[in-house]
């Protein structure tokens, strides 16, 4: 044993930059491998235990206590064997347009709830306050807020927010900031506040004080989707509200960590599968090169097994120094972001063991680089002794020769660049293997990106017009008829076209979201062409009796095109016939278009009163909507296709992060690795390189060698992956997005981009291997024999 | 006439991690066109070292060597690769053919170096091929021949781009006595054809083939030169002579 530590170590000693790479890959892999499984760890458990210590009722209704029968529910659910306790139906308002915040407009909806006592359950817990310390509830113009509303926004305490309202505007101070679990992200609106009791209905005309917030606490949170759905049964499908889930809440609340979890547990498996070509391919390489050194192992009396070990221990000791090390830094990482995770609840000290992911992580990648080394090593206790001192190579295999690159009109350094492949075929297949993992990740990355910067132009197969502009006519106290508007409309020049449409509440048989029966359905008085939006089959209704579905509705209830569609909707119940399926990425891919015919069939009164609008060529939308409003004031509510853009501005950069970064990591790998390749090689051919030295190749050219044979393995990588991710990432998003109702996924192909991974990659490689190159200009004849 | 090579007052030292290991001090030698010389002396003497520095694939610590006019420590990598693909070709003990490539090949990746065209390239390593008796082994690889012939391969390879000066380091050091002798006829022949030789050997029945023999001791040489008219057997003894006074 002490004889295999000793050549090991000194085999170490002697590749110091191989050693480095390999010690790197395995840092990099261990530390997201760590980080993934920290964080899916210690996801859902900080919102549970705020959960628990606030007793917080694991389904949440929102009902509408002027169509909901808010007493028998509530009398029905106390009876319901899953329910453990119901609170008090508590008053609420939804604000509808734009907050006030110092002078500044924010559109963050509001749930203003009146804190009456609920019986312990759904407490809040106060993290910051003014005035009073052991006052249970606000004053009369004072709000809580949430915590994480007030860290996101800048509110501090004693700021005033104001609400719109009929009356004139309602400034409320802010006197406390609380934690109230389910309403801790930007991902779940509107987000609840909390009022004095009996404010809403000081502050607020009682026409508008219809809703109510019912809690509902479960002996098991899991089955709050099932109350809810039996709720929904009993009193004949239709809630009116919308119901929140603990499920629900927890997805919104980890979500952006649960991405960047899937995200780098990606990132941290390729990683551990580049770091195993490397392995894999330095213990090929290290036998090549070592062959005659093997060979008087053996002489010396070195068993197969015992050589087996040299290169086994020789490539787990870098990984016993990077794992711990990768643990550590992974859990330096994974404790900021779990802070960040929890300290929207309130939590100052996230509770998380590092033990399980730190167990899973270090032993994953310490068994994985064990078993690859081993695996690869099993050719070294095969080398026979004889032929390997005397021809200090494996004997040549029969044939391979005929086979192998000829030496034609190839300059020499292809020549013999190529000739390093076919050498060692296994280790160029692993070269090829790592370099495509970087072209899959660079074409995803670059036309995912393209995707979402250009989502604005590619409305329509995301299921939103494809309008300049959209207003909303129809204020409370002064308003401008539809038929009116759209008349001034025609007359304009600015007009390129428009179409009207409004939204309806539906209930289609069979088909249920994650918020109950009730679908969200647009109707339009008009062609929805106008604004490109489109169908995957048949076409949008054109009158009376038609219906279009969203794939999801289609599939969930089972509908055909020709077929009648069960739908019930302001009261009635309709069987208007199936025209068209069309896609769309909102709402979970549920939904349903009528023509505004059908709409006047049940409501004669029914009007649309929103108007996409597109205008004409050389006009400033921007400057039309100002036009708009000073000539309608508040009767119209004008909204900017570039607002959307904007809206959607922090998903783009975050999605853009996040694949920048995974890309940044993979290509660190992908450096690493070529790294480690041109090291192997200048190893396995110092002969060679030495011969030429002697015969007078330049340093340039001589280095051209080793850069050759990279540029051969990115090239035919670029041949083999580019197109064949192009073909498969279309059909695997398909496949991933169905579930949110897109089945045809809208991807953006960035062809310029897409092109430009060719020669970016390339150059890339060429740097990459030109460094460690280098090392050729300092061979000399006495390093041409390897021992 | 003019040298072809002249080196003047080289050192050569070694740095041992921090230990300096002086090897060549102070060496003079001149080589002139249609030369034989031989390098002989102890082991470690330092005989490969300084054909290593003749041959520009190594730099000497002190002194100036000149190769048809260059001074080799002036130039850099490059230059010294150029100049080294035009008037240099090495043979080493161990062959140090590639083992991947043919004999035919092995010579040809040498000859592609240059800027003659490749056609002429093939020609000429046909003809030397021939010339060193190895023709019909064109397409095998190393390990399917044996030590004398890879030795000539290794030897029409240093031949292939018409180096002005071969520089063998014990070219005979692994071959047997039969192949050994050959070896050394076909050195005869290249120099019969005008060719300058620097060879390293041990053996003074080798060096007798050579017109001077540079013997190194102490960092520095010492030259016999074969007198003219006298028998083979008698150039041996005086060779032999000659060497004992120096401790051989
Ligand atoms: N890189 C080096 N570092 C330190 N010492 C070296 C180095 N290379 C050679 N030497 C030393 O320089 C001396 C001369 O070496 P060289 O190979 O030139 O001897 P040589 O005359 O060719 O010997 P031999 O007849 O055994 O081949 C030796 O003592 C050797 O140990
Ligand atoms: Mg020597």
């Amino acid at each position: 044993m002490k004889a295999i530590v000793f050549t090991a170590l000194g085999d170490l000693r002697r590749r110091v930059g191989q050693t480095a790479a390999l010690t790197c890959a395995l840092l990099l892999s261990s530390l997201a491998l760590f980080t993934a499984a920290a964080l899916l760890q210690s996801l859902d458990a900080p919102l549970d235990d705020a959960c628990d210590r606030l007793n917080t009722s694991a389904l949440q209704l929102f009902l509408d206590g002027h169509s909901d029968d808010v007493p028998a529910m509530q009398a029905w659910l106390q009876q319901h064997e899953a329910v453990a306790a119901v609170g008090p139906p508590i008053p609420i308002y939804q604000t509808s347009s734009d907050l006030v915040h110092n002078e500044e407009a924010f559109s963050r909806a509001l749930m203003l709830a009146e804190n009456l006592p609920r019986k312990g359950l759904d407490a809040v817990q106060i993290v910051t306050r003014l005035g009073d310390p052991t006052a249970a509830a606000p004053g009369l113009d004072e709000v809580w807020i949430s915590h994480q509303l007030a860290t996101s926004r800048g509110i501090q305490l004693g700021d005033t927010i104001t609400v719109p309202r009929e009356g004139g505007p309602w400034p409320l101070r802010v006197s406390a900031t609380v934690v109230d679990p389910y309403f801790s992200t930007d991902n779940i609106s509107p987000t609840r506040a909390w009022v004095a009791p009996g404010a809403l209905a000081h502050a607020l005309p009682l026409a508008d004080l219809n809703e109510v917030f019912l809690g509902v606490s479960l002996h098991q949170r899991a089955d709050a989707g099932q109350v809810r759905d039996d709720l929904e049964q009993a009193f004949g499908g239709g809630l009116s509200g919308f119901a929140l889930t603990h499920e629900i809440a927890k997805m919104a609340h980890g979500m952006f960590f649960r991405i960047m979890a899937v995200a780098l547990g990606v990132a941290a498996l390729l990683t551990l599968l580049v770091s195993i070509l490397i392995v894999a391919g330095a213990v090929g390489s290290a036998v090549f090169a070592d062959y005659r050194l093997i060979g008087t192992f053996k002489a010396m009396g070195y068993t197969p097994a015992m050589v087996n070990r040299i290169y086994l221990l020789r490539f787990t000791i870098p990984a016993l120094i990077a794992v711990p090390l990768g643990l550590l830094l992974g859990w330096l990482v994974s404790a900021q972001l779990l802070a960040l995770l929890v300290g929207s609840l309130g939590v100052t000290d996230p509770q998380w063991s590092p033990l399980l992911p730190a167990l899973a992580a270090g032993a994953g990648v310490l068994t994985t680089v064990a078993a690859a080394a081993w695996w690869s090593a099993r050719k070294a206790g095969r080398v026979e002794a004889m032929p390997a001192i005397r021809f200090g190579a494996p004997p040549p295999r029969a044939g391979s020769h005929r086979r192998s690159v000829p030496l034609g009109r190839l300059p020499l350094p292809a020549f013999l660049g190529a000739r390093g492949l076919a050498l060692n075929p296994v280790r160029a297949g692993f070269a090829v293997i790592g370099m495509g993992v970087a072209v899959a990740v660079l074409v995803c990355a670059v036309n995912l990106t393209a995707t979402f910067e250009r989502l604005g132009e590619n409305r329509p197969m995301w299921g939103m017009a494809a309008s300049d502009l959209t207003v909303f006519v129809g204020g409370a106290r002064f308003s401008v008829r539809s038929e009116h508007f759209a008349a001034r409309l025609r007359q304009d020049a600015r007009v390129a076209d428009f179409v009207t449409s409004g939204t309806v509440q539906g209930e289609i048989e069979g088909v249920k979201g994650i918020a109950g029966a009730r679908t969200g359905g647009r109707v339009f008085d008009g062609a929805p062409e106008t604004v490109g939006l489109t169908v995957l089959e048949g076409r949008h209704p054109e009158g009376a009796g038609e219906i279009a579905l969203a794939i999801n509705s289609a599939l969930k209830g089972g509908y055909a095109l020709g077929e009648p569609v069960p739908l019930f909707i302001e009261g009635q119940h309709l069987k208007p016939k199936l025209v068209g399926i069309y896609q769309t990425g909102q709402n979970l891919g549920l939904g349903f278009r009528l023509h505004a015919a059908t709409m006047n069939a049940v409501l004669p009164m029914w009007q649309a009163r929103t108007f996409e609008i597109k205008t004409a060529a050389g006009v400033d939308p921007a400057a039309f909507k100002d036009d708009l409003i000073r000539t309608y004031g508040e009767a119209v509510d004008v909204g900017l296709a570039s607002d959307l853009t904007e809206q959607l501005a922090g998903l783009v950069t975050g999605i853009r992060g996040t694949l920048m970064l995974l890309s940044a990591l993979l290509l660190a790998i992908c450096l690493i690795s070529i790294y480690n390749d041109t090291l192997l090689c200048l190893r396995e051919q110092q002969q060679t390189l030495g011969i030429l030295k002697a015969a007078g190749m330049t340093p340039g050219r001589l280095r051209l060698v080793l850069v050759w044979r990279t540029q051969v393995v990115t090239l035919v990588s670029l041949v083999l992956f580019l197109p064949m991710v192009l073909v498969a990432l279309p059909l695997l998003l398909n496949q991933i997005a169905a579930g949110i109702g897109l089945v045809s996924f809208p991807l953006v192909i960035d062809p310029l981009g897409t092109v430009l991974i060719v020669p970016g990659l390339l150059a890339f490689a060429f740097a990459a291997a030109w460094w460690p190159a280098r090392g050729v200009t300092r061979l000399h004849p006495r390093h041409m024999l390897a021992y | 006439m003019e040298a072809l090579l002249t080196a003047v007052n080289v050192k050569k030292t070694y740095l041992e991690g921090t230990r300096r290991v002086p090897v060549i001090g102070g060496l003079d030698f001149n080589l002139y066109p249609g030369e034989y010389v031989v390098v002989m002396g102890s082991s470690g003497s330092g005989k490969s070292s300084l054909l290593y520095l003749l041959g520009g694939m190594d730099t000497p610590c002190a002194g100036s060597i000149q190769i048809g006019g260059g001074k080799l420590e002036a130039m850099d990598e490059t230059k010294r690769a150029l100049m080294r693909r035009e008037r240099i070709g090495f043979v080493f003990q161990d062959f140090n053919l590639v083992p991947h490539l043919s004999l035919l090949e092995n010579i040809l990746v040498a000859g592609y170096l240059g800027t003659t065209s490749r056609r002429a390239v093939r020609e000429r390593a046909r003809e030397l091929m021939a010339l060193v008796g190895i023709e019909h082994l064109a397409d095998r690889r190393p390990a399917q021949t044996s030590g004398g012939e890879q030795q000539r391969c290794a030897v029409a390879r240093a031949l292939i781009n018409d180096p002005d000066i071969v520089l063998a380091d014990e070219p005979t050091g692994n071959l047997n006595g039969a192949n050994s002798r050959t070896m050394l006829d076909l050195f005869d022949t290249i120099h019969g054809r005008g060719q300058t030789l620097v060879m390293v050997t041990h053996e003074p029945a080798a060096a007798c083939r050579a017109q001077r023999v540079a013997y190194m001791a102490d960092g520095s040489i010492e030259e016999f030169a074969f007198p003219d008219h006298v028998a083979s057997e008698g150039r041996e003894a005086l060779l032999l002579n000659w060497l004992s006074e120096r401790g051989w």
